[in-house]
């Protein structure tokens, strides 16, 4: 499933708009410390978070990321916005929390196992 | 063999991890692997990390492409770290409040460097300063998939 495909299964808010929204998405992370993604998430993971200041930008980029959902109706400041198009890393916003996020992503990635 | 210099400045939170994205865009264009680029990344960007929130004046991450491996050298003048063991534990940290807030301090920034190197090694004296080098054996393996720094 692309990323384009779960923000609009799951009617996320495509922050920054137009990046590298066609990447398959094979999984998820979720968790709020970096260094923690950074040992755990796997590139092409989708990155659930509530952290949204521009060092998560770094952190998905050298990860090889998908992108970056953020958690709970949080969201990035243009700068942060700017920052992400520059990596070609999308952000995405929702206003689900991280557990009800994780969920769904799970279901709509992984059908067969629920 | 190529050699790219960084210099960090302390508390430059801001721009935290952009010289890290910089050193993976540049392996990559040195024909380094995605696999092998994105363990490099890692290990520059705790490096990086550690520079900004913990050292009294910045530092430098120093990385030297090699036909065979990646070096990385991250270098301060202090504080100085007093029980390396310790700073080496996961889960350890001495991390401000500030830093986190930010999702920082988790304890896991040197094991981190530790656990995408083939070879680690760290010497601290304590009001002199840190210097931790790390060897990534290039294994040519692409990262398995998306690789937003090519």
């Amino acid at each position: 499933m692309t990323l384009q495909e779960l923000t609009t299964l799951l009617e996320w808010d495509a922050q920054s708009e137009g990046s590298g929204l066609d990447v398959a998405v094979l999984g998820g992370y979720c968790g709020d410390l970096l260094s923690h993604a950074l040992a755990s998430a796997k590139p092409g993971e989708i990155w659930v978070t509530i952290q949204r200041h521009a060092n998560v930008v770094a952190v998905a980029q050298v990860a090889g990321l998908a992108g970056i959902v953020l958690a709970c109706g949080s969201r990035a400041s243009d700068n942060v916005i700017e920052r992400a198009r520059e990596a070609g890393i999308p952000i995405l916003a929702s206003s689900d929390s991280a557990f009800v996020l994780a969920g769904r992503i799970h279901r709509a990635l992984f059908p067969e196992a629920q | 063999m190529k050699r790219f210099v960084h210099r960090i400045q302390a508390r430059d939170i801001e721009h935290g991890g952009s010289a890290s994205a910089q050193i993976q865009r540049e392996l990559r264009a040195w024909g380094v692997s995605a696999g092998d680029a994105r363990r490099a990344g890692i290990a520059a960007f705790e490096g990086e990390m550690n520079l900004i929130v913990y050292t009294d004046h910045g530092g430098t991450v120093e990385v030297d492409v090699c036909p065979e491996a990646i070096e990385i050298l991250i270098e301060d003048d202090g504080p100085g770290i007093g029980d390396i063991d310790l700073a080496l534990t996961p889960g350890y940290s001495t991390a401000p409040g500030w830093a986190t807030d930010l999702g920082f301090g988790a304890g896991m920034g040197l094991p981190n460097i530790q656990r995408n190197s083939d070879w680690f090694e760290i010497h601290s004296h304590l009001g002199k300063g840190t210097r931790v080098r790390c060897r990534i054996e290039r294994r040519k393996d692409d990262a398995p998939r998306t690789d937003h720094a090519s």
